[in-house]
């Protein structure tokens, strides 16, 4: 097993040069130069902008760029932000853990929501129950995130006034941390609410697949033998479904959710600009629009990385639920 | 199924009905802001974007700062003078005035500021503005002497709008630390900065024009406007800025806010690249000038955000002309130019745009209001970015954008329109003698009657020459709960809360 896990990191490597020479390139590719973003109407004279543009290094040649670029990556250098002077990696360390907070509760969302909902409508097979589930999963897929986000809003914000509308208040992490020892919930309060929403709109899709992925692969194994077997053991009925049933009907479910919650520390962009949740998709929308290619290039190549480690994180897993899986 | 969606439907609307509760007294006197976008650095000499200026003005002042109608006003410098050549500026200090890490504000700092943004290492955005600069004395304590290589005039406003005052000595200690925790003479004083969530200020007790009344500021970014707009009406926040034009007519005769709005130093404006065919003919311009039926446009996609344009001057200049009139909608007289110019049968025009939800709504009305004249429209979106690249390359045939600049005529009008700017920001490659002589002259006469009429020969001339049509001014609007009191919406979509020339925004009770 730490063989295979070794072998699987030392392949990222050249995924990894792949994705910096394609985001480089890219970046480049588009129109629009940052300097002139920066520089706005009032102070721009051809001179001045050449000018900022050599202070910048933006005027040598595209290769010596780039190989700069990779030199500083070597030693886990991101570079700094054309437009605010910092570095790359402090403005993604200060914004990850919003997004890792928000992805993992629309994770949480979606499970609570799938897994039940998956199990009942397979047991139940064809009833209104079952029927219901379908048409919730529908429009769970169906559904964009700015929609559902903004009527989210509409209606637990500003008409019923229960849930805040945006931001983030305070880490879930630091709530917990001042409840365990001042005793105070206020803070872990003021976490939660916040977060609901995001993380409902957020979850409503993969909570829609995973009801799908649910339902269908426990089908599947109900049907087989060793449950039949089980039942005839006199096995309670509860039993066998959450205990041989649904243990079996997991891998499919957590390789989807491995694989997303890739997908969401990435894909959160939209999401995150509706709830003014000040993650890294924030910092991302801001940095493309002002051209500023250390910062996109820094983001782009760490949602690689998650991405990445979800990946090989799903395939640890894999072996831990079911032994039977082993890796050669 | 079906009831249960009638329900729930059923459950909206009577909530809906629902009449919103006063709102309890405000406490203390926190102000919470909605910005459009997060800040990026609250160095002033490394941003000119307004999101970080919507901050740090707070915090740090200049040596003159503008107020809501963009005329100058004294901040840190108390008085000034021009030499009789015009070349030299005389700035009288304000005594007895502290950074808030306790310092004495000095002549040394003004210098200190000045140098650093003029210093290429520095790699400020800011230096174009004061680039006219040659030199900055500390003459005592308190009187700082700045000199220009030409006389120019316009140095006070870029003087407000790019030079705020860093204390020397907490700048140099702090280094790059300032930018995330800035230290000056404003009215408030830094508290926190949660990046891309918040930003919390607090009263400086010690403000020299005396305590503001707000005790807090927090500024919070959420970039999209119906958030914005539910969390002011839910109770969240107390003003923002930028409102959705769907909006506005709803909160005129709201209860629970007071709309304000500003027509903003700006144009918007279709550009001519006047030196490629058709479009180097004058006729040809004036004609699509002719054609375009500006309050259409506004009353249509811009309702209540916008004033038509008679001329790149808008209504809350001080230079602006109220009894001009540009080119406006005459159809007759547009044939008939396109007739003489030998284009009566019409042609095919590449029109370049940002692809924004309002410029996709105004094109379909170009797109009409030109084939009255047949003229073809070949629409091109892109993203604003890529626009700005072509524009400056004048790689376009007509493209649509916005000019939005500090309240100076200078700003508005030289870089635009003055023959010197052709391969930088003049980039309709708009080339007239008496204009060049016109603008050039303006940074030099200190008489501000004159500097009005010069600014006003100018307008005439460029919008006769039409190298863009101007369409309109976009107005800036925000919004406040009704107990925000004081507030007045700024020119310069700036936020000002409290100032030494008698602005006080304060929190009442109730609504």
């Amino acid at each position: 097993m730490g063989r295979y896990i070794l072998q699987r990191l030392l392949a990222t490597i050249p995924v990894l040069f792949g994705v910096s020479l394609v985001i480089f390139g890219l970046l480049r590719l588009i129109p629009g130069d940052p300097v002139v973003i920066m520089i706005g109407a009032e102070n721009a004279t051809a001179e001045e902008i050449l000018r900022l543009r050599h202070v910048l290094g933006l005027d040598r040649s595209l290769p010596v760029q780039y190989l700069k670029f990779l030199g500083r990556l070597v030693t886990g250098d991101l570079g700094t932000s054309l437009s605010s002077d910092e570095p790359v990696r402090q403005l993604i360390a200060e914004r990850l853990p919003a997004t890792i907070e928000l992805a993992l509760a629309a994770v949480v969302v979606a499970l609570a929501i799938a897994i039940p909902v998956g199990v009942i409508s397979a047991v139940r097979k064809y009833s209104l129950l079952d029927t219901a589930g379908t048409v919730a999963a529908m429009l769970g897929i169906s559904m964009p995130n700015f929609w559902l986000g903004v009527m989210l809003i509409f209606l637990f914000a500003l008409r019923l006034g229960w849930l805040p509308a945006s931001g983030r208040g305070e880490p879930v992490l630091s709530g917990l941390w001042m409840l365990l020892t001042s005793g105070n919930p206020a803070g872990l309060i003021t976490a939660v609410v916040h977060l609901i929403l995001p993380a409902v709109t957020l979850g409503s899709a993969l909570a829609a697949v995973v009801t799908r992925l649910t339902r269908s692969s426990m089908l599947e194994v109900i049907g087989q033998d060793y449950i039949r077997t089980a039942r005839a053991k006199g096995l309670q009925g509860s039993r066998v479904v959450v205990r041989h049933a649904l243990r079996n009907a997991l891998i499919p479910v957590v390789t989807v959710i491995g694989l997303d919650l890739g997908a969401l520390l990435g894909g959160a962009v939209i999401t995150e600009t509706i709830f003014a949740w000040p993650g890294i998709g924030r910092l991302a929308i801001r940095s493309i629009v002002q051209r500023d290619f250390p910062v996109v290039q820094g983001v782009v190549l760490m949602i690689a990385v998650v991405r990445i480690a979800a990946n090989l994180a799903v395939d640890v897993i894999y072996a831990l639920i079911d032994p039977r899986i082993r890796y050669a | 199924m079906k009831w249960r969606i009638s329900l729930a439907l059923a459950a909206v609307v009577v909530l809906s009905w629902r009449v919103p509760a006063a709102p309890a007294p405000t406490s203390g006197g926190t102000l919470r802001i909605g910005m459009e976008s997060a800040p990026t650095t609250m160095d002033a000499a490394l941003s000119t974007d307004l999101y970080s200026q919507q901050v740090y003005s707070h915090v740090l002042e200049g040596l003159v700062m503008l107020d809501p109608q963009g005329g100058l006003q004294p901040a840190l410098a108390e008085s000034w003078t021009p030499s009789a050549d015009g070349k030299i500026w005389t700035f009288k200090l304000r005594q007895n005035v502290r950074f808030h890490d306790g310092t004495e504000f000095t002549a040394d700092d003004v210098k200190y500021t000045i140098d650093r943004i003029l210093n290429p290492e520095t790699r400020s955005p800011q230096r174009g503005s004061l680039a006219q600069i040659s030199l900055v004395e500390a003459v005592d304590r308190h009187t700082v002497r700045i000199t220009t290589r030409a006389p120019f005039v316009p140095i006070l406003t870029n003087l407000a709008t790019s030079a705020y005052i860093l204390p020397r000595a907490a700048h140099s200690r702090l280094g790059r630390e300032f930018a995330r925790r800035p230290v000056g003479t404003g009215p408030y004083r830094w508290v926190e900065w949660v990046p891309e969530e918040r930003i919390v200020l607090e009263a400086n007790p010690d403000y020299y024009a005396g305590r503001p009344s707000l005790d807090r500021l927090i500024f919070r970014f959420i970039p999209e406007a119906s958030v914005r707009l539910a969390e002011l009406e839910s109770g969240g926040l107390d003003l923002i800025a930028g409102i959705p034009a769907q909006d506005l007519r709803r909160l005129r005769v709201s209860l629970l806010v007071n709309l304000h709005e500003v027509v903003g130093t700006n144009y918007r404006l279709l550009a001519f690249n006047t030196s490629v065919k058709p479009f180097d003919d004058v006729r040809v311009r004036q004609a699509i000038a002719h054609a375009i039926d500006k309050q259409k446009i506004v009353d249509v996609v811009w309702p209540g955000r916008g004033v038509v344009a008679e001329g790149p001057i808008p209504p809350t200049s001080w230079a602006y002309d109220e009894r001009f009139k540009g080119l406006g909608y005459n159809l007759s007289r547009a044939r008939q130019l396109m007739a003489e110019a030998g284009q009566g049968g019409g042609f095919e025009m590449n029109y370049l745009i940002s692809a924004t939800e309002e410029l996709q709504r105004e094109v379909p009305l170009i797109i009409d209001m030109l084939k009255q004249i047949n003229v073809t429209v070949k629409v091109t979106a892109v993203d604003f970015p890529t626009l700005l690249d072509r524009l400056l390359k004048t790689n376009y045939d007509t493209l649509r954008v916005g000019w939005t600049t500090n309240p100076e005529p200078d700003s508005l009008l030289y870089s635009p329109f003055h023959s010197s700017a052709i391969g930088g920001f003049n980039f309709t490659k708009f080339r007239n003698a008496r204009v060049d002589e016109l603008l050039d002259r303006a940074r030099t006469v200190t008489d501000a009657r004159e500097r009005i009429r010069i600014y006003r020969e100018a307008q005439r001339l460029i919008v006769q020459e039409a190298p863009m049509v101007f369409l309109f001014h976009e107005k800036r609007t925000y919004a406040t709960r009704k107990a925000v009191q004081g507030f007045k919406p700024h020119v310069s979509g700036w936020i000002v809360l409290k100032t030494p020339y008698g602005i006080d925004v304060k929190m009442g009770t109730g609504r």
